[in-house]
């Protein structure tokens, strides 16, 4: 075995363009395995951050009934309030807190109407835990209009045809179920990743809407929660459930469960063109390793001949392709590493490759990022395949004739 | 008893219409320490008959029994281990792996055989020694020169201990010096030691040092004859 | 002469041609493959939102996409409709009115969309197959169909009267009562949020403007000749109309599918990296392998300019195969994937399904996908041929012809 080992090493340093060529493909085949995969999760990474850091946060409270039926009426029983507070401050993996009332209504211009989803805030505390404030396209704050100001998306700004300073109608329903109208300033155009929520969702403040719902105590339908560690969201929001009573924690793949979709789909997509580029490279090997078999019919004939038997004949070329793709397998991955460790921190500019209309934002620049442990699984994933194309040339070396194999040119 | 004993030989091609007996009933036998010349023309089937005794191609009909084994019932990897133990091939093209040093060319076989290191490196040193080679040991087949490579392939042919070597077209590629000094030493090797040598050549150099011409022609033996030397 | 040496070349060493023809075939398969996947999720998203929705092309009167007021539309008779309806490529052609209401039932207010179906014709497709209870509106009757959360939002049912209010032509006031007849559920949480479906007669009634509409929805042919079809539309058209794309009606799905364009791109290059590295291994190991040949070809007296023009056409003849055996191969596999998508299942597909989406991954049949990759790869075969042109150039026929 030893022998056979070394032989096959020395074979590999024989034809060294050949083996260049098997050795490349790996390399590449790495490479490209990899910085496929980590362009998808970091397009997927950077959207999903986005949207829990301005919209979702890691885990909400919401009092039961509101999350049967999303209504005025259903919020928070004022009684609870001050536990849930102190249960949220208290748990040693929370970073920030918000709390903000929600109602449905309908925000009017000369341009059309919208159905919108009105969240009066506190915006001290807003800017702490969400990423609105600094999500603004145009206007400010909430530090120029004194009366009314309101924050609206971008979406919902085109639809009706807003800009800052313009005033828009919104109506909703009191307490007591009777419709009220009032008029807000444009303060802020704000833009998410995501088109839906701009177009449905805008801020004002908490007070403003306490004034408007003529509510008599303070009326709190939902808290936002950021915790340290957003692997931790179940566990978080289980442990505040236990201590809360008349509302419910939920942590954002309950929430928002699209995005967790989103993981599922953009993994589905990437596994479709990590196979096709391990057959290109499994192909690519076949192919050379086939032409050195056949360039080497004479010499594994005689090997044959003077009595190796098939099996040694067999292991020693796979052992050919497996030397060069263990070799093969650092750098691939070293390239690998550093691509992506570069275009994580520079980025790549999509608006440079096709030639789109992007709108201004940040969507058209992806960062790689990448789940460590892919590049041990994406490594043997490639090793195997390169290792399994190995087979097919070796196989054929096993039909030699070894009188024909001897005597050919 | 006899090293070779080959009984009705019978190989035919196909080829198209046509049908080729490239050996056509042959019958022979070759005794321990003998120093045999198969020769012919190009065609004549002498290199189809060596195959068959080398238990590299399969015969149509007949059987082939060496050193008491009838080898026509070996198959697959038997048949390679049977070669591996009884004889010893070298070839016109030298055939010597290309990235093994003389002495692991050599060595080779016997490692294959699964021989101990010591014996190993004590025979090949030997083996390299008488065929005159005990400088070249470190040297890769392509900074050897034709006649050099030959005489690795016929210390090659050897190192297992076979019953006998077969040597097909050994000195088509040597020019006259490197030829004779081959001959020389497997003459040598035949006279001090009995191995027992089987040639298929048309080169007049080799048939002249035989004790025993076999000639063959259309598959068939036109003459057996003896020389006393 | 050479034509002839250089076939018959082709032909000697079948086992070297069959190994880089089979090279080039698999490179147009798997970069056409790759497109396949990509461009076939795009056509789908621009499906699902477009055809069955907005049409490809619309025509509104000026100014209607900018402030959608009902004083903004326009009226059927002053449309070329037969005309257009006649234009190559154009499919079907639908007048649509849509005008923003106020629905109340109970307590409950919502704000809503509300669609006009032609009832004498058949019913579009989308509310066809939205319709999950109930029936389409009596022609006769003020009768609507309601998008499940907005009847869920006011607490309707079918059966139950409801209250439209709005402002008509020329404000005139609009306020009508409608029984629900049915309800939709189209899987797109933003039609069930805000849809009513009347009989388009009965709402332009309503609007008090008979014949008026908002906008006519052009289905095409083919999707691919956009803007002709546009251009062709607007010129049957005067100035007081204006002519939309579904790129100008809905510009975050195009950008959307330009991301994706833009992403498939770069995975196509990374490919095609790899699809090059693999074909250069085989016309590197073909050229060692022909060294001995081509120094025997210069021995006996041919000259490098001839040697080097057998290779290019014997190369450019087995890239061309190549390129067409890689083609003829990667069809009827978009063809089955197209035809049996690769279908997402479990808990994923539901959710797929929720955003309006058929949860399969289809691949497209697009012929240019097939016409652009395959001369991507015919190029990259043909920069390769370089290679065997740099070996003879140097090539020393002694050494050439030394084993």
């Amino acid at each position: 075995m030893k022998t056979i080992i070394k032989i096959a090493w020395r074979n590999v340093w024989r034809n060294r363009l050949r083996s260049g060529v098997v050795f490349g493909s790996v390399v590449i085949g790495i490479w490209a395995g990899l910085f496929v995969v980590a362009m998808s999760q970091g397009m997927l990474a950077q959207q999903k951050r986005g949207m829990l850091e301005s919209q979702i946060s890691n885990i909400q409270i919401h009092a039961d009934s509101y999350l049967a039926d999303p209504k005025l009426e259903n919020c928070i029983p004022p009684n609870e309030l001050a536990n849930i507070e102190t249960v949220i401050a208290s748990a040693p993996e929370v970073k920030h807190f918000v709390k903000r009332s929600i109602t449905m209504g309908t925000g009017t211009t000369a341009s059309g109407f919208s159905n919108l989803k009105i969240m009066g805030i506190d915006p001290e505390k807003e800017k702490e835990t969400t990423t609105i404030s600094e999500r603004l396209l145009s206007g400010s704050y909430f530090t120029t209009f004194k009366n009314k100001p309101v924050l609206i998306g971008r979406e919902l700004a085109d639809e009706l045809n807003l800009e800052v300073g313009k005033s828009l109608n919104l109506s909703f329903q009191n307490i007591n179920g009777e419709f009220v109208q009032a008029g807000f300033k444009v303060e802020g155009i704000f833009a998410t990743p995501s088109l839906q929520y701009d177009k449905s969702n805008l801020f004002i403040l908490q007070s403003d809407f306490m004034e408007l719902v003529e509510a008599d105590a303070e009326m709190i339908h939902e808290y936002a929660i950021v915790i340290d560690d957003l692997e931790k969201s179940t566990a978080v929001s289980e442990s505040i459930n236990q201590k809360i009573n008349g509302a419910k924690a939920q942590d954002w793949a309950e929430i928002a469960p699209d995005i967790s979709y989103m993981d599922e789909a953009s993994e589905l997509g990437q596994n479709i063109i990590l196979v096709i580029i391990v057959f290109a490279l499994a192909f690519g090997i076949v192919n050379t390793m086939l032409m050195a078999v056949l360039e080497r019919k004479r010499e594994l004939g005689m090997l044959l001949c003077i009595g190796m038997n098939k099996t040694s004949v067999f292991l020693m070329i796979m052992i050919e392709t497996i030397c060069l793709s263990v070799i093969a397998a650092p750098i691939g991955l070293m390239l690998a590493w550093g691509t992506i460790t570069y275009f994580g921190i520079v980025g790549i500019n999509l608006e440079s490759v096709g030639d789109a209309l992007y709108k201004a934002g940040i969507d058209s620049m992806v960062f790689t990022a990448i789940d460590p442990w892919a590049y041990v699984t994406i490594t043997i994933f490639i090793l195997i395949a390169s290792i399994i194309a190995a087979i097919v040339p070796a196989r054929k070396a096993l039909k030699y004739n070894p009188a024909e194999a001897v005597r050919a040119v | 008893m006899s090293v070779i004993k080959t009984e009705n030989l019978v190989k035919t091609y196909t080829q198209g219409d046509y049908t080729i007996h490239a050996v056509d009933d042959v019958s022979l036998e070759i005794q321990k320490g003998e120093f045999t010349v198969i020769c012919g023309p190009s065609g004549s089937g002498k290199t189809t008959l060596l195959n068959i005794i080398g238990g590299l191609d399969e015969p149509t009909s007949g059987k082939v029994t060496i050193h008491g084994q009838e080898i026509t019932q070996l198959k697959g990897n038997q048949l390679i281990d049977f070669r591996l133990q009884n004889i010893g091939f070298v070839f016109q093209a030298y055939n010597l792996i290309p990235v093994l040093t003389a002495k692991e060319n050599v060595g080779f076989v016997m490692l294959l055989q699964g021989r101990p290191e010591a014996e190993r490196n004590a025979r090949t040193e030997e083996l390299l020694k008488a065929v005159g080679l005990e400088k070249e040991m470190k040297k890769k087949p392509t900074q050897m020169s034709g006649g050099q490579q030959q005489r690795v392939a016929v210390a090659r042919a050897l190192a297992s201990r076979p019953q006998f070597i077969l040597a097909d077209e050994p000195t088509a590629n040597l020019d006259s010096a490197s030829t004779e000094n081959l001959l020389d030493i497997m003459a040598k090797m035949n006279e001090e030691e009995g191995i027992t040598f089987v040639f298929s050549t048309h080169d007049q150099r080799v048939i002249d040092r035989a004790k025993r011409v076999i000639t063959v022609e259309d598959g068939k033996i036109l003459k057996d004859e003896h020389f006393k030397k | 002469m050479l034509l002839k040496l250089a076939w018959k070349n082709i032909w000697r060493n079948r086992r070297r041609t069959l190994i880089t023809i089979s090279a080039i075939g698999f490179a147009v398969l798997f970069a056409v493959m790759m497109r396949s996947v990509n461009q076939g999720v795009e056509e789908q998203m621009v499906k699902t939102s477009v055809e069955n929705r907005l049409g490809y092309i619309q025509i509104h009167t000026q100014g209607y996409w900018e402030e959608k007021a009902i004083d903004n539309a326009m009226f059927a008779d002053d449309i070329p409709m037969q005309k257009i309806e006649n234009l190559h490529n154009v499919a079907s052609i639908a007048p649509a009115l849509e005008v923003g209401m106020i629905v109340s039932f109970k307590n409950n207010s919502r704000g809503t969309f509300m669609s006009g179906i032609d009832l004498n014709a058949e019913p579009p497709q989308l509310v066809k197959n939205a319709l999950i209870a109930g029936n389409f509106p009596d022609i006769n009757k003020n009768e609507v169909l309601l998008g499940i959360e907005l009847a869920d939002f006011i607490d309707a049912e079918i059966g139950d009267t409801l209250v439209y209010l709005g402002v008509g032509y020329h404000g005139a006031s609009a306020a009508g009562l409608y029984v629900v007849s049915g309800l939709l559920d189209f899987h797109m949480p933003e039609l069930n949020r805000l849809s009513s479906y009347v009989g388009l007669s009965n709402l332009q009634e309503l609007m008090q403007a008979p014949g008026i509409l908002t906008s006519i929805n052009i289905n095409l042919n083919q999707p691919k000749k956009l803007l002709e079809t546009q251009t062709a539309i607007q010129k049957e058209m005067t100035n007081e109309y204006e002519v939309m794309t579904w790129k100008e009606l809905l510009p975050d799905l195009e950008q959307l599918i330009q991301t994706s364009i833009a992403k498939g791109y770069i995975m196509n290059i990374i490919l095609y990296l790899i699809i090059s590295f693999v074909m250069f291994g085989t016309v590197l190991m073909a050229t060692q392998e022909r060294k001995y040949e081509m120094g025997v070809l210069q021995a006996i007296g041919m000259k490098r300019r001839k040697a080097m023009a057998l290779v290019v056409i014997e190369n450019v003849i087995i890239s061309i195969f190549g390129v067409i055996v890689g083609a003829l191969g990667a069809f009827p596999i978009m063809y089955y994937f197209h035809t049996n998508p690769l279908e997402i299942t479990g808990e994923q597909a539901a959710q797929i399904q929720e955003m309006g989406i058929d949860p399969v991954i289809p691949f497209s049949i697009d012929p240019m996908i097939l016409v652009n990759h395959g001369l991507v790869v015919l190029f990259i075969s043909i920069l390769l041929i370089l290679y065997p042109i740099m070996i003879i150039r140097k090539l020393k026929p002694v050494e050439a012809m030394k084993l």
